[in-house]
């Protein structure tokens, strides 16, 4: 009885050998996800509310959260590294860091310059108005942006009026926000759509074992993200 | 002025080329799946790329095939008294200096990813709740990109060789030999699963090198053909044993005393004439010549014009003889 065991046993050691041999396939060509785990992940910074909060003695927002979730999986330390965008990506393209934030997405200026994860999240932009109030453009109209440059584009685009530098929960008017940042300032969504992204980290071209633990990690982890949103900044 | 006749194959091999015809829109249309296939999984592949590159390319073979089947069947006017034969070697050139041009950019795209020491990103897709490498999804389109054009390319090849269509060789030719491009370019991917950057930009470069040969290959053999070269078998190995046939035929009629042929390929039909000088005092000349010139166009469906012309000496004899040995027995 204990003989076809003993062999079977011996299989399957031999088996996971063999199997752990090629494991993780695909593999990183500069071992990234080898360094990181169980040590320190760099990851480069820069602010882009609220995916990343820079304003605090620590960085704050949603793609932080996700970060030090990732870190707290593979039992590594963040070390931080603020910079300028081009600043981090000539960093991540020597790979000093091995990953940066701050709501970027694939369809950058860099995507021919390092790497990008499938997007962890796809984002709208919308124009929002007090409960009860209804618009159906934005032609001439005024609307609130908070602090945020790139929603001024949009607005302008549509051929509204950004009105920039105030908080959005107290603007009378019409504001441009994420849908979730509507719906958490209570305010009624018009489904005027201004701007479509996908949210994406930024990597080192070519790790791919690396690339590939990032996505099956966002994949595993759709429901904390969506939770991470509700304590992300006020716009 | 004299018009040739029109529709230049026996009755025989009409419904190979309909069947011809019907294989190059079965291409046409799993190339295109092909295509779109491969363009959505390429991803920052140049292995990927340089396949789906080639596999756009091989449009062009077919297209042509179906372009100069309508044009090359138009009956001789005024204005083309030698018909439209030539359609099929003009549609051969183009597609054979695109594919020339294109294998050449491929390899200096290759090296460049090379030089530039380019790390592909391979992202991965989520399928039922499973994280899955993109790359295992690129190698399965690629044996999808593959299993079409071989068994296509098998059924292509001896209709090709029956109608004498040398667009229609390639063709089948390049379509079976698909297999080394979608291999190359799988084994790219697995190189870079492995952790080894190159491999992808290497199998470009197989994948691209292939490209150029075959194009040059087919410039040589268009151009070739369009300089009214004596016609070559559609392999190009070697020249058409019917030329030699009829040289032998006009040499030994009771009548001739000496005669000289010449060929022409014009698509997949001959051009030609033969000097034929008669002995002396033979009677009945006209007829003679006239019964010679239909047991010659017997010879084969490709004599498709044949010019008898009487001479007291054959003009400018030429040197050299075509090597016996490199006529292909047929």
């Amino acid at each position: 009885m204990a003989k076809p065991r003993t062999y079977a046993q011996v299989l399957s050691i031999f088996l996971t050998l063999l199997f752990s041999q090629c494991k993780p396939f695909p593999k990183d060509p500069e071992k990234t996800l080898q360094t990181v785990r169980g040590d320190t992940l760099k990851v480069g910074i820069t602010e882009n509310k609220p995916w990343t909060d820079l304003s605090g003695s620590l960085p704050q927002g949603v793609e932080v959260q996700l970060i030090e979730a990732i870190a707290h999986d593979l039992k590594a330390e963040v070390q931080w590294q603020r910079g300028s965008e081009s600043a981090l990506i000539e960093a991540l393209k020597e790979h000093e860091i091995d990953v940066m934030i701050g709501g970027l997405s694939k369809k950058s200026l860099w995507a021919e310059e390092v790497g990008f994860t499938r997007p962890y999240r796809k984002e709208a932009v919308y124009v929002g108005v007090p409960q009860g109030a209804a618009l159906s453009d934005i032609k001439g109209q005024e609307v609130g942006i908070g602090e945020r440059t790139a929603f001024a584009a949009y607005v302008k685009k549509k051929g509204g009026i950004p009105i920039r530098g105030n908080v959005l929960g107290q603007f009378e008017g019409p504001v441009a926000a994420y849908a979730w940042e509507l719906q958490r300032m209570g305010l009624q969504n018009t489904d005027i759509k201004l701007h479509e992204e996908e949210k994406s980290l930024a990597i080192t071209r070519g790790e791919n074992a690396w690339v590939m633990y990032l996505e099956q990690f966002f994949d595993n982890h759709q429901q904390e993200i969506n939770d991470w949103l509700t304590t992300a900044p006020e716009p | 002025m004299k018009k040739t006749q029109g529709f230049e194959l026996p009755d025989s091999l009409k419904s190979d080329h309909h069947r011809a015809k019907k294989l190059e829109y079965w291409t046409l249309g799993y190339m295109v799946t092909v295509i779109v296939l491969l363009y959505f999984t390429m991803g920052s592949s140049q292995a990927m790329k340089t396949a789906w590159t080639e596999d756009l390319l091989t449009l062009l073979p077919p297209l042509g095939f179906l372009i100069a089947a309508k044009v090359a069947v138009k009956p001789p006017s005024k204005k083309f008294p030698y018909g439209y034969h030539r359609a099929n070697s003009i549609a051969f050139l183009v597609a054979a200096v695109a594919l020339f041009g294109i294998g050449a950019f491929l390899i200096y795209d290759g090296v460049a990813a090379l030089l530039k020491k380019e790390h592909p990103t391979i992202n991965s897709v989520s399928v039922f709740g499973k994280t899955v490498w993109m790359g295992w999804i690129m190698i399965a389109a690629l044996v999808y990109s593959a299993v079409g054009p071989v068994i296509l390319g098998i059924k292509k090849l001896p209709i090709a060789k029956k109608l004498h269509n040398k667009v229609l060789y390639t063709d089948a030719k390049t379509n079976q030999a698909d297999y080394l491009t979608a291999g190359a370019a799988g084994l790219g991917i697995i190189g870079i699963g492995l952790g080894w950057w190159w491999a992808d930009a290497a199998a470009a470069l197989v994948i691209a090198i292939d490209i150029l040969h075959d194009g040059y290959t087919q410039v040589a053999s268009a151009v070739t053909d369009l300089m009214d070269r004596t016609p070559r078998t559609v392999n190009e190995k070697k020249y058409d044993k019917v030329v030699y046939d009829i040289q032998k035929l006009f040499n030994e009629l009771p009548w001739v005393q000496s005669a000289e042929v010449r060929f022409r390929e014009e698509g997949q039909v001959y051009f030609g004439e033969a000097f034929v000088v008669p002995k002396e005092n033979v009677s009945g000349l006209i007829d003679q010549a006239e019964e010679a010139r239909k047991q010659a166009q017997s010879l084969s469906w490709r004599i498709f014009d044949l010019t008898v012309s009487l001479v007291k000496q054959i003009p400018d004899e030429q040197t050299e003889d075509l090597k016996e040995t490199e006529t292909a027995a047929q």
